[in-house]
């Protein structure tokens, strides 16, 4: 799947490496609908580190192959219990 | 007013086998995200199997085939610490102690050293006997 890391995942100073570390390293995103009533792609968020050991979120929507990644910060204190779950499930690419 | 469609190569990008995706969708989404949604509902996908998990209590240590069950004891102090400061942190114990084990396991933590003496409870004073007496 192509992986394009559009402008706004940029905001917060998170670099397209470590947003391509945190993706390749989850084994486990947790995958979500638009809200009720509203059309929109598949939404998926990936919790983990990077490659120094920084817990980050990164958000994305899928379309065909393409994902496009949209958001990318500094873990929230709210997700750090999905973060946590999805920590034993690591993958090594 | 029109949406506008997200082009890729002059052709507009769809999703779900057809519908096309806007830039209003695309910014919605990232409303979305930068409020932080609840993800209670949001379901797990297994990138390995390529599944998503079963709703319902997940299989611990990663969740991959049986997750046998440990039980070992720790003292109460600690048990209420470590609890306390898991519900302080939106944890459970259990998934501190797979992650800590996970942690082990892969060598990123060290054991206690085995070679100091453990400590054990101060003995009790021995019982006087008849014997004792004389």
């Amino acid at each position: 799947m192509t992986i394009l890391i559009l402008p706004s995942a940029r905001k917060h100073g998170i670099t397209d490496e470590q947003i391509r570390y945190v993706i390749s390293h989850c084994g486990l995103p947790f995958v979500g609908s638009p809200p009720d009533g509203t059309e929109g792609p598949v939404r998926n968020w990936f919790f983990g580190d990077d490659a120094r050991g920084v817990a980050l979120e990164v958000f994305s929507v899928e379309s065909g192959d393409e994902r496009r990644v949209i958001h990318a910060m500094r873990l929230r204190r709210k997700y750090r219990h999905h973060y946590e779950e999805a920590f034993p499930w690591r993958t090594i690419p | 007013m029109a949406d506008h469609p997200v082009m890729n190569n002059g052709r507009p990008v769809t999703f779900n086998g057809g519908q096309v995706l806007t830039e209003e969708m695309i910014a919605a989404a990232l409303a979305e995200a930068e409020a932080g949604p609840d993800l209670s509902s949001a379901r797990r996908f297994d990138v390995r199997s390529g599944r998503f998990l079963t709703p319902g209590r997940p299989a611990g240590g990663g969740g991959r085939g049986e997750s046998p069950r440990l039980a070992f004891r720790v003292p109460a102090d600690l048990h209420a610490r470590a609890k306390a400061r898991a519900k302080d942190e939106g944890l459970t114990l259990s998934l501190v102690m797979q992650n800590l084990l996970a942690e082990w396991a892969r060598g990123a933590l060290s054991a206690p050293d085995q070679s100091k003496p453990r400590t054990k409870p101060a003995a009790k004073p021995a019982k006087k006997t008849a014997h004792a007496k004389r």
